[in-house]
C-alpha cells in the first residue's frame, strides 16, 4: 500500500498537534509523556548539531585538505589536528590536564574575538551614534529639524550617561565605616534606573509580542487540523 | 593562595600570546598579523566543533550508562538515544535537504519549539503578575507602564487609533524612542565595557574561569 502525499501531510500535522498539546500540558505539571518529548527533542537537536558541525566545519577544514592534496594537506592540518587531539584528553578525568594547551588556545582566541567584537561592533557604533546628533555640519537632518534633533541628542546623551552611572560602583569609605557612592552619582543612578526600567520594559514587551505570535500560530494550526478532520480530509 | 596566572603559567602564556595576536590583527593594518588572526580564528572554530563533539559524546556516555544503572530513567535515555541516532542517520545519510529530514523539522522540531515559546510567554506573564503583587516600586511601576503602553500602542484596539498613543509620530512613540534608545544604549555600552574589562583580566591570567 502506498500512502498519498496529503495523507502524509495529515499524519505530520497530527504529530505536530499531538506534540503541541503535550508541551502545553506541561503548564499543568511535569509528567512522563512531556519528559519523553523533551528528551527526544534534545536527542534530535544533538544529532543535527553533530551533523551540521561535521559538514560545515570538520569536513572542510580538517578532511577536505587531506583528500585534495595529502602531502600539502598534512602540513595545513597538522597543528589543528594536534590541538584537536589534545582537546580529546579532556574527556578523561585522569589525563584532562593534557588538554589544557588546546583550551588555553581556544580561550585566548575567543576572548580576543570577544574584545575586538565588543569594541568594533558595539562601543564604536554606539559612541558614534551618541555623538552624531551634535555634528551639525555632517548631519543629514533638514535645517528646520536640527534644533529638535539637538534636543533629542541631549536627552539621549543624558539618559545614556545616567544609565551608565547606575553601573558605577566606586564608593568612598565614611567615618562610620560604611561605604557609599557620592551623592550626585547616587542621584544620577536613580534617574538611570528609570531609563533602564523603560529599556527593559520595551525588551519585555517585544518578547511578549513574539510569544503571542507563537501562540496565535499554534492555535491556528490546531484549528486548521480540526477543520481538516471535520471536512473529511 | 597563588594568583591565577602562577598556578598554570604555560597555559596563561599561550592564552595571552594567541589572544594578543588575534587582537592586534583586528586593529593593526599589517598583513602577516591579519593572516595569523584569520588562521587562529579558523583553528578556534575547528576546536569549538571538536568541543561540541566531545560534549555530545559525554552526553551519550551518560545516557548509555543510565540504560543499565537506572531502570526508572532508562526509558528517557532510550528516547534521547533514539532521537540522536535517527537525526544522525537522517541528516548525515539522507542529507539536511532531504524531504524526510525537512518533514522532521516541520512536524516535530518546529511545533515543539513554538510550543516552548508559548510556555515562556505564560512564564513571563506569571512573572509580571508576581512583580505587581510583591515588588511594586517606582522602577517596577515604570517597567509595567512601559510594557502595557508598548503592547497597547503596537496595534489599534478594535481599529480605533488613539491620537497620542498610536502612529509613528505620536507623542508616546517619540518619548519611547528617546527614553528607550537612551536606556538600551547605556546598557549596550555597559555590557561592552564589562566584556572588554573581563576579557582583558582573563587574557592576562588575573582570572581563570575555565579552571587550571
Amino acid at each position: 500500500m502506498t500512502l498519498d502525499v496529503p495523507y502524509l501531510d495529515l499524519l505530520g500535522s497530527a504529530l505536530g498537534v499531538l506534540l503541541t498539546l503535550l508541551v502545553f500540558s506541561y503548564l499543568l505539571g511535569d509528567h512522563f509523556l512531556v519528559r519523553l518529548v523533551f528528551y527526544g527533542y534534545i536527542g534530535l537537536m544533538a544529532g543535527f548539531a553533530v551533523v551540521i558541525a561535521f559538514n560545515s566545519v570538520l569536513y572542510p577544514l580538517l578532511l577536505q585538505p587531506l583528500i585534495d592534496d595529502p602531502l600539502a594537506g598534512w602540513m595545513q592540518v597538522a597543528v589543528p589536528l594536534l590541538l584537536s587531539g589534545l582537546l580529546c584528553f579532556k574527556v578523561s578525568t585522569r589525563l584532562s590536564r593534557i588538554g589544557n594547551l588546546s583550551l588555553a588556545f581556544l580561550v585566548g582566541v575567543s576572548l580576543a574575538a570577544l574584545i575586538g567584537g565588543a569594541i568594533q561592533g558595539t562601543l564604536m557604533p554606539q559612541l558614534s551614534a551618541v555623538i552624531s546628533p551634535f555634528d551639525l555640519e555632517r548631519s543629514s537632518v533638514a535645517a528646520a529639524d536640527r534644533f529638535s534633533g539637538l534636543i533629542e541628542g541631549f536627552l539621549i546623551l543624558f539618559g545614556t550617561v545616567a544609565t551608565l552611572a547606575y553601573f558605577h560602583f566606586g564608593a568612598r569609605p565614611r567615618f562610620s565605616g560604611s561605604a557609599r557612592r557620592l551623592e550626585w552619582i547616587e542621584a544620577l543612578s536613580w534617574v538611570g534606573q528609570i531609563f533602564i526600567a523603560i529599556a527593559l520594559g520595551l525588551i519585555f514587551a517585544g518578547l511578549l509580542r513574539a510569544g503571542f505570535v507563537a501562540l496565535v500560530e499554534r492555535v491556528q494550526v490546531l484549528l486548521n487540523f480540526v477543520i481538516t478532520l471535520q471536512q473529511g480530509f | 593562595m597563588k594568583p591565577a596566572f602562577l598556578r598554570s603559567p604555560f597555559s596563561t602564556l599561550i592564552t595571552l600570546l594567541t589572544g594578543l595576536i588575534v587582537l592586534l590583527g583586528y586593529f593593526l593594518d599589517f598583513e602577516p598579523l591579519r593572516e595569523w588572526r584569520f588562521r587562529f580564528l579558523q583553528w578556534a572554530i575547528l576546536l569549538a566543533a571538536v568541543a561540541l563533539f566531545l560534549g555530545v559524546f559525554n552526553l551519550l556516555r551518560v545516557h548509555w550508562g543510565r540504560l543499565s544503572e537506572s531502570p526508572s530513567k532508562a526509558v528517557y535515555s532510550l528516547t534521547f538515544l533514539g532521537g540522536f541516532v535517527s537525526a544522525v542517520l537522517m541528516a548525515g545519510w539522507l542529507g539536511i535537504q532531504h524531504s524526510l529530514t525537512r518533514a522532521v523539522v516541520d512536524y516535530v522540531i518546529l511545533p515543539i519549539e513554538a510550543s516552548l515559546f508559548v510556555i515562556i510567554l505564560v512564564t513571563l506573564l506569571y512573572a509580571l503578575t508576581r512583580l505587581l503583587q510583591h515588588r511594586l516600586s517606582v522602577f517596577s511601576f515604570v517597567f509595567l507602564v512601559t510594557v502595557l503602553l508598548s503592547l497597547i500602542a503596537s496595534i489599534p484596539l478594535l481599529g480605533i487609533e488613539i491620537p497620542l498613543l498610536h502612529g509613528r509620530d505620536s507623542l508616546f512613540s517619540i518619548a519611547l524612542r528617546i527614553l528607550g534608545t537612551a536606556g538600551v544604549r547605556g546598557l549596550l555600552i555597559g555590557v561592552a565595557l564589562g566584556s572588554v574589562v573581563t576579557g582583558i583580566r582573563v587574557l592576562f591570567g588575573l582570572e581563570r574561569p575555565h579552571g587550571d
